[in-house]
């Protein structure tokens, strides 16, 4: 990816942070799913 | 007594434990001579380029991170409610006494003139030094852990008068606990923030001080079961039924709760990566160790800790607490010493030397000696019979 200038740059970046943001929002719900499944006796 | 029991006794100073314990000692307090007779130079490879050595990295980075056991045990006992954990808050809290007051005795070698140690917070303040920050916070929170653990020394004294006015004090040293925690453990984060040329980009972040506060709570939460499984054997004549019966339930939560702040750290850490940009640094050697870093000393030990937690096995999660110990102790030494300073040529990088080596595990053996000198004597693990059930 090259970049012209700092908004490209910006632009760029922050898109992939969006991406990331959206991604750990379901993969952190999904990993709580994970961790509270298994063998519950007396939690 | 009769003659067998102090035979016994006598036998008994001459453990395994004893023996190396001494020797290194016995090393540290010759090291300690020539330190402050001879200088820095006499024991250390410190030079201009590497003012910093693992004084700082280890002592001083990792036993502050390690010791967060007390804050983040202290907090879910009494502010979050979790009284299951109680038998825990004691043990956690010498921990973390002993972290910091070992974390002032090392900083003593590094700075030089021990009877100075004051003069930045009362004489001459730098009030726009991040280090400064770190000084007051680390003065004030040792301040609060010796009042918070004055309890159990004030039981074995028998001082019930002061022992119960120091206990209702204890909500507010948790909370002030917190909030000093908080200050410090991320000011050490920042003081790298001063240095971005320095630090390899990988590791360097303006979001450092919430990677390091972060971290610190992973690093407190492993640390009080990985202490705990320590303790276990050695200690397990000092344990009440207490302590005992909630010791499962307690790594159980610890593990819980380990899993999920782990998963979040390496989160954060992956939108610091995206957001400077550092995806082409990881196919370098230096992106290779950090890959080790992250995938290996924090995204394995979270999904160890949740396989731990769901299938309810104790021995894996404190193989978990025990690579998350050791997964801290390599991210600090990464940040102030390997990724540091990484474009000099290998002549000039830091190594240190065998006196600095002997000076931290002088430290860390003290620690372990004054740990067990005070839980095989204080209520630590177990209930003081006059005040059973008074929490």
């Amino acid at each position: 990816m090259e970049f012209f200038n700092l908004q490209d740059y910006y632009t760029f970046t922050k898109g992939v942070v969006y991406l990331l943001m959206g991604g750990i929002l379901v993969g952190a719900t999904l990993y709580w799913q994970f961790l509270l499944g298994g063998n519950k006796k007396d939690d | 007594m009769s003659v067998d029991t102090t035979a016994a006794e006598q036998k008994s100073l001459f453990t395994p434990f004893n023996i190396i314990a001494g020797i290194i000692l016995v090393a540290g307090l010759i090291v300690t001579v020539m330190r402050f007779t001879g200088g820095l130079g006499a024991v250390t490879n410190l030079d201009q380029n590497n003012p910093w050595g693992i004084w700082i990295g280890f002592d001083l980075m990792c036993g502050v991170a390690l010791a967060a056991g007390g804050y983040t045990t202290s907090a879910a006992c009494y502010i979050f409610g979790l009284k299951k954990f109680h038998a825990a808050v004691r043990p956690a809290i010498l921990t973390a006494f002993l972290g910091y007051a070992l974390v002032v005795f090392a900083l003593a070698y590094d700075v030089g003139r021990p009877w100075r140690l004051p003069y930045p917070l009362f004489v001459q303040q730098g009030t726009t030094s991040l280090l400064f920050e770190v000084g007051l916070c680390v003065m004030l929170y040792l301040t609060v852990l010796a009042i918070e653990f004055s309890p159990a020394a004030l039981e074995w004294l028998g001082l019930k008068k002061i022992r119960n006015v120091v206990v209702k004090l204890t909500l507010a040293l948790t909370i002030f606990g917190v909030v000093l925690s908080t200050l410090h453990q991320s000011s050490l984060g920042a003081l790298f923030t001063i240095a971005p040329s320095k630090l390899h980009p990988l590791w360097y972040s303006q979001y450092l001080p919430v990677f390091f506060f972060v971290s610190s709570i992973c690093a407190g939460l492993s640390m009080v079961i990985f202490e705990g499984t320590l303790s276990h054997k050695p200690m397990h004549h000092m344990m009440d039924k207490e302590y005992l019966d909630n010791h499962d339930g307690l790594i159980l939560g610890f593990g819980k709760a380990a899993s999920i702040v782990l998963f979040g750290y390496f989160s954060i850490k992956l939108i610091g990566l995206a957001y400077d940009n550092n995806w082409h640094y990881l196919t370098t050697g230096y992106g290779a160790w950090y890959l080790v870093e992250m995938l290996g000393f924090v995204a394995m030990p979270s999904f160890l800790y949740a396989i731990g937690v769901r299938d309810r096995n104790l021995t894996v999660i404190k193989w978990a607490a025990g690579l998350t110990v050791l997964g801290i102790i390599v991210n600090r030494f990464n940040i102030s010493m390997v990724a540091f300073n990484y474009h000099l040529d290998s002549a000039d990088r830091y190594f240190p030397s065998w006196g600095e080596i002997t000076i931290s595990l002088f430290v860390v053996t003290l620690g372990v000696v004054i740990f067990r000198f005070i839980t095989t004597r204080m209520p630590v693990f177990f209930e003081h019979p006059d005040y059973k059930g008074e929490h």
